[in-house]
């Protein structure tokens, strides 16, 4: 059950600095491209920050804010991807968005969910993926001729989305052929990550898919998961270990590939023609991907955790590999957006489920930023975000990553 | 009281329907309580987001009409950034975002109240510029850092405080007029702040500002001074560990620690009369632990040695425009520092100060004095002689004990700042400190803590402050500052006639 | 004329004047008088040249304190015996109030030491036009001046308003100024002066603005020929001054203080070379006309003792004074110097280059005709320069008809006014009052 009491303590502190709202100046540069929150940037309203979800948060624990569907679908117009929390933790101890997840949790416990969230947990439990895909149809776009390594402890983990673009796994599969690295498929058992889920407040749903997942890693002897997904990278790494399951070790594709790169082990055709990219960092591979370490303690006078807690501020995501890969590969110049890394502006994919125009405007946004910083082409590794930044009227093209990579293996 | 639906639904014309609201969780956002303070504020009734001055105008036009209070706001994160009482709307400078002009030529950037140190500074500095502004965070507008609150810029030594880089404003007056102010009065554009004849520049901020009282600054115009320091900063890292470095030869930080504050002002007056570096300050060694610190319980860990290393420490920046320049202000520095008695702290310090020298480093960490739970307050936020600021540092002494060995507040008996500015011709100091909200007890001894330090300085007749308040409700200090509340009261009731001066 | 020794004097003259419905004009400078002290038939002076005294010197905070009738002539030897100088104009004349020249806003010549437009003014003592004293800034309290133990020099507030910015250019409309503390800096030791001519003053307009971006010169004062050699010749000898000089001379002083001061004066005078070699110009400090160098220093720093003061060595003068933005300048000056090109101008770089203040001089043989015709010359030409930038923040004479167009400015001005001095018996009829 939720308990927005355990984040009392984010709650009193909050001396509505702004910091949540703003760029850190290391990453500054100029008029433009300086908020870090999408829905504060849309909708203008304090309310719609880090800063305004916590007084809400507060306001709905001490039973001075009704809990309504309204307020429910406001909540859910925060993509929840976290830029608020690691300004925040750059000066301070709080736990910003984890305070917004356990205010959908309560809202969503409470029946208080936006319909497009709501029909994710329906889909799962009527054995279909989040976004309706039945279970049976997960890998139909595999292969025939796959024929995975049966020995292997190391598992390619689908996702969700290859159902509908499945080029970014097969790019994965090659590469990983390429570089000589073992590997299974689980495609009886893979279940959808449950980031979707748990990020919209529905915990408990997601907690059975996650016990699914564990326990088919366990059985079949998995024991590194690489993902090609940036959310399910960011879900095996921040939210498994909330339910226990650490057994496994999770890496992305694009780790793999700077360590193949580094060993040589990879080459590339020098043939093509030359690509003007840049990195658009999925916030699940990026700031929020640090491995979760639970804590239970007190909160003593003046900030004093005892036992000493863990903090998560975003300093540790997956940011150098993805960009240590583009530069290895001849031909491809990285043009660096101003946003990036742990200040990387959201593609705004999960507002869409409550507001679509504020996606729509989230991703445009990027959009605008990737091509003011010079981009032809928009590199990521995350499938959501691929489609929210492919949407729009006047969208660049967008690219996976590991299909570039595997485009131009020699 | 919620708004009466026609005064919404005329608010409502003037900006637009996506830019109002009344809603409870749009106001809840505007309305928790803040941890300094042990009440909640006060609800708004309403939210507007205006976009222009003109919107503002009618805003304020409609809100006098009917009888509703406003409050303007940008950042939040200050007492008059809220609703006070009922019946009252905020009106919410977000979209007023745009920098309307840099002028290079002529040093000046004009901007919106919705402007952010962090939107401005980086423009400004592409063009080799800077500003002064006082400590708020990157997010903190520069419009009301300005031209509406008071503070004091940490590397203002080289310069003086944001009060004097303020120049042309516009703003809407009580009565819903738009008065524009100094060479903008006469068509003349925005370059200065004083009136032909009796000053209006006088109205708009004081020593400390006015937040609004004699009106709603839509624009002004911010002078610029030379960027001290590389053009160009180099940066690495990943927050919370992120630097900005000083990849320059001519530019150096040094830390020397004293044993005296008098000690201190000497070498603050002997380094202003040599006009040697860019930044001088003594700095508070809390906020300093803190900002070298990643967590609460880092600090906690080291917080006695830090105190032990370095109680006084006086933070020195060269930034002059050759190698050879630096070499002289180096040997002036050095002897300064010998015949002051100062002491060189470890180098590793020093690095330390060098990647955060930048003033928005300074800025962006200066808010870990927040990750003690957020309560805390700087008081004495004056400005004098160096002189006199040491002396009112030394008389700290007479009375903290009484409340740092009993646990009452957090605080140390050196933890304090003093910069000077304009070479050490005048000062600014902050005692800043802490206290345990958890405790019941925490804001009464808050209340006495500042009591106690009001009452030093009164025994001293020390000008530790500026008297603010207006009419009757800033008698008590006003009337020992030449009854400058009543002056203050006539003049905000001559601008706005709603205000009673004898209330 | 009335002649107040004391604040509590000035008071009870202020208060017998709101009883008697009298006006007051306050003076402080000695004679000769040019524009604020113009005669109101209507009122009478208040001369506050017997208030003389010099209420300290402070060499540690930088500081001086001065009664209202104060001048130049005595000021500055004082200020000289304890190795400090003020921020001065370019040459006053001695009888100049020091209180008067920094409530005028007038220009002064080191701009490097002026972070504000009210800088060297710090803090003051007034009696408002109500009676009532006031002091403003830190000078304010806690207490009464004999009380408060701090050195009164911190010019804002008290609280929320600046009431220094009130009386500053007021021409005495608000309060009459009793004392006012001074911002002094210390004396150098060592000083090179350049002379860096030009046929156009626009090039020397930019280096004036890069050098003092960089606050590199003390002294720094732009002067056309005409000014010049009406300021620096022998008698006699204005023309063959003038005949020698470049149209333009840029004045620019680099200075050493007390620690190591030759090597400053090499770094800063190598500053001064550099700028100009990029703007394609010449810094001498020995130059090719009929000057002694160490003596226009020493004029630079000081006012102008000798017995005819140097406006006035054709019998009058009547000026035009501007202050306008450095992108502007250009421009005003030059209408200023094609319609009168028999005019002396002295542009002097403010506010750490941000803006010039422009002195136009008409110098003639006394003759009020010719005066009434300068007058006359110089208001029009007034009307000219605002469409090109031009703000006339001083604005003596008949200027305030050019100014106070914006009715919601002039009726704020008058608020204040109505506050301050109800009964309007300071200088009745000046500017919008």
């Amino acid at each position: 059950m939720s308990d927005l009491n355990r984040f009392r303590y984010t709650m009193e502190s909050c001396n509505h600095c702004g910091q949540c709202k703003w760029i850190l100046p290391h990453r500054m540069s100029g008029w433009d491209f300086a908020e870090v929150c999408p829905i504060h940037s849309h909708f203008g309203f304090d309310a719609y920050s880090g800063q305004g979800l916590i007084n809400i948060a507060r306001e709905v624990m001490e039973g001075r804010l009704e809990r309504t569907d309204e307020l429910a679908a406001m909540v859910q117009t925060c993509a929840g991807c976290g830029a608020c929390d690691v300004n925040c933790k750059s000066v301070r101890d709080m736990e910003v968005l984890e305070t917004i997840f356990e205010l959908r949790r309560d809202l969503a416990e409470t029946g208080h969910l936006p319909d497009a969230c709501r029909r994710m947990a329906e889909n799962v439990s009527a054995g279909r993926d989040p976004f309706g895909v039945p279970q049976a149809e997960r890998f139909s776009w595999l292969p025939e001729d796959f024929r995975e390594d049966p020995e292997a402890d190391v598992a390619l983990f689908a996702g969700c989305s290859a159902a509908r673009d499945p080029a970014p796994v097969l790019a994965a599969m090659k590469i990983l052929k390429a570089g000589g690295v073992p590997f299974r498929l689980m495609t009886e058992d893979e279940r959808c990550c449950g980031a979707a889920l748990w990020r919209s407040g529905q915990q408990s749903a997601a907690e059975k898919l996650v016990r699914h997942n564990a326990d088919a890693f366990h059985r079949a002897g998995i024991r590194t998961v690489v993902t090609v997904c940036g959310e399910c990278f960011g879900a095996f790494r921040s939210i498994y270990p909330r339910f226990g399951e650490t057994e496994f070790r999770s890496v992305h594709i694009s780790q793999i590939a700077a360590d193949l790169i580094l060993q040589g082990r990879l080459s590339f055709r020098r043939d093509l023609p030359p690509l003007t990219v840049t990195w658009h960092d999925p916030c699940m591979l990026g700031r929020l991907s640090e491995e979760y370490v639970p804590w239970e303690g007190e909160i003593r006078s003046y900030g004093l955790h005892v036992p000493e807690k863990h903090w998560n501020r975003g300093e540790f995501g997956v940011y150098r590999e993805p960009r240590d890969v583009l530069a290895a590969i001849p031909g491809v110049e990285t043009r660096e957006m101003t946003r990036r890394m742990e200040e990387a502006w959201c593609c705004g994919y999960w507002s869409g489920l409550a507001d679509p125009e504020c996606a729509a405007a989230t991703a445009g946004e990027r959009v605008r930023e990737a091509r003011a910083a010079g981009a032809e082409v928009v590199v990521t590794s995350c499938p959501f975000c691929k489609t929210a930044l492919s949407g729009g009227t006047d969208p660049l093209p967008v690219v996976d990553l590991a299909v570039l990579i595997a485009g131009r293996l020699a | 009281m919620s708004l009466p639906k026609a005064v919404y639904e005329e608010l409502e014309k003037v900006v637009g329907s996506r830019n109002i609201s009344d809603k409870e969780y749009v106001l809840a956002g505007n309305r928790a309580q803040t941890p300094e303070i042990p009440v909640r504020h006060r609800s708004a009734d309403a939210i507007v987001l205006p976009g222009s001055t003109e919107e503002v105008a009618e805003i304020v036009r409609i809100c006098r009409r009917h009888g509703v209070r406003y409050v303007g706001t940008v950042s939040g994160g200050i007492p008059t950034a809220y609703a006070t009482e009922e019946n009252t709307i905020l009106i919410h400078f977000k979209r007023m975002n745009r920098i309307l002009e840099i002028n290079e030529k002529d040093r000046y950037a004009v901007v919106e109240p919705g402007v952010r140190h962090v939107q401005l500074y980086p423009e400004v500095r592409k063009r080799g510029l800077s500003y002064t502004a006082a400590a708020v965070g990157p997010g903190g507008s520069v419009l009301v850092n300005i031209a509406c609150t008071g503070g004091d810029h940490h590397n203002q030594y080289g310069s003086s405080r944001p009060t004097r880089y303020l120049l042309g404003v516009e703003m809407v007056t009580p009565e819903g007029e738009i008065l524009r102010t100094g060479s903008l009065e006469a068509g003349a554009g925005w370059f200065c702040p004083e009136s032909a004849g009796p000053s209006l520049r006088g109205i708009v901020k004081g020593y400390s500002g006015n937040a609004g009282h004699i009106g709603i600054v839509t624009k002004c115009a911010i002078a610029l001074d030379r960027c001290k320091g590389p053009a160009a900063t180099r940066t690495e890292g990943v927050s919370p560990h992120s630097r900005i470095y000083m990849d320059d030869e001519c530019s150096r930080v040094y830390v020397f620690n004293y044993s005296s504050i008098q000690d201190v002002g000497r070498a603050m007056l002997a380094l202003g009369e040599s006009e040697v570096g860019a930044t001088v300050q003594k700095y508070f060694y809390l906020p300093l632990s803190l900002m070298m610190t990643s967590s609460a319980n880092e600090f906690w860990e080291k917080w006695d040695g830090f105190r032990k290393a370095f109680p006084m420490p006086l933070v020195v920046h060269l930034a002059p425009h050759s190698v050879r320049e630096r070499e002289y202000e180096e040997k002036i520095l050095f002897d300064v520092v010998r015949e002051t008695g100062g002491v060189r702290l470890p180098r590793e310090l020093e690095r330390w100060w060098e990647e955060h020298m930048d003033y928005f480093m300074i800025v962006s960490r200066l808010q870990s004095v927040l990750r003690l739970g957020g309560s805390w307050l700087p008081i004495k936020t004056g400005g004098e002689s160096v002189r006199h600021l040491c002396d009112i540092g030394d008389s700290i002494r007479e009375f903290i004990h009484d409340f740092t060995d009993t646990g009452k507040i957090f605080d140390a008996p050196q933890n304090y700042q003093i910069i000077p500015m304009e070479y050490g011709h005048f000062a600014s100091f902050e005692l800043l400190f802490m206290w345990d909200r958890t405790d019941p007890n925490s804001f009464r001894y808050m209340q006495e803590f500042c009591a106690a330090s009001r009452e030093t300085d009164l025994k001293h007749h020390a000008h530790s402050m500026t008297a603010g308040g207006y009419g009757r409700a800033g008698e008590a200090l006003g009337r020992l500052y030449c009854d400058c509340h009543l002056w203050a009261g006539r003049i905000r009731h001559s601008f706005d006639p709603d205000f009673d001066p004898d209330a | 004329m009335l002649y107040p020794k004391t604040t509590e004097e000035v008071r009870e003259m202020i208060l017998a004047a709101r009883h008697s419905g009298g006006g007051l004009v306050p003076v402080s400078s000695g004679p000769p008088h040019f524009h604020g002290a113009s005669v109101n038939p209507n009122a009478e002076t208040l001369d506050l040249s017997r208030m003389d005294r010099v209420m300290a010197i402070d060499r540690r905070s930088r500081y001086v304190r001065v009664e209202a009738g104060v001048t130049f002539g005595d000021l500055l030897p004082q200020l000289a015996a304890h190795g400090l100088r003020l921020n001065l104009p370019f040459l006053p004349r001695p009888s100049k109030s020091a209180v008067a020249s920094a409530l005028e806003r007038e220009a002064v010549l080191m701009p490097k030491y002026q972070y504000d437009y009210p800088d060297p003014l710090l803090t003051v003592e007034t009696v408002f036009g109500t009676g009532d004293v006031f002091r403003t800034g830190s000078a304010a309290g806690p207490g009464t001046m004999e009380e408060n133990t701090s050195d009164k020099v911190i010019p804002w507030g008290p609280g929320p308003f600046d009431y220094y910015r009130f009386l500053g250019a007021a021409q005495g409309t608000i309060g009459v100024v009793t004392w006012a503390t001074l911002k002094a800096e210390v004396a150098p030791s060592a000083s090179r002066l350049f002379f860096i001519g030009s046929a156009s003053p626009d090039p020397l307009l930019d280096l004036a603005g890069k050098l003092l971006l960089d606050r590199v010169p003390d002294e720094c004062v732009l002067l056309d020929r005409t000014a010049f050699s009406m300021a620096f010749a022998e008698p006699g000898q204005e023309d063959a001054l003038r005949a020698a000089l470049a149209p333009w001379t840029l004045l620019c002083r680099v200075c050493g203080y007390e620690r190591y001061p030759e090597e400053r004066v090499d770094i800063y005078g190598g500053y001064v070379a550099d700028a100009c070699a990029a703007f394609g110009l010449t810094a001498e400090t020995e130059p090719p006309f009929p000057v002694d160098p160490a003596q226009i220093e020493r004029m630079l720093t000081d006012c102008d003792r000798r017995d005819t003061y140097w406006k006035l060595r054709r019998g009058d003068e009547r000026e035009l004074l501007t202050l306008v933005p450095p992108s502007a300048a250009p421009a005003v000056l030059a209408e200023m110097s094609a319609s009168q090109p028999d005019a002396g101008f002295i542009v002097s770089p403010q506010v750490q280059g941000r803006a010039f203040r422009i002195e136009c001089g008409l110098y003639f043989e006394p003759d009020p005709r010719q005066a009434e015709k300068a007058e006359e010359t110089l208001f029009s030409l007034a009307g000219r320069l605002v469409p090109l930038g031009a703000y006339f923040d001083r604005p003596y004479g008949r200027l305030p008809e050019l100014l106070y167009s914006d009715p919601l400015a002039r009726g704020a001005m008058k608020r204040l006014k109505s506050i301050f001095d109800p009964d309007n018996v300071l200088n009745p009829g000046k500017l919008c009052f």
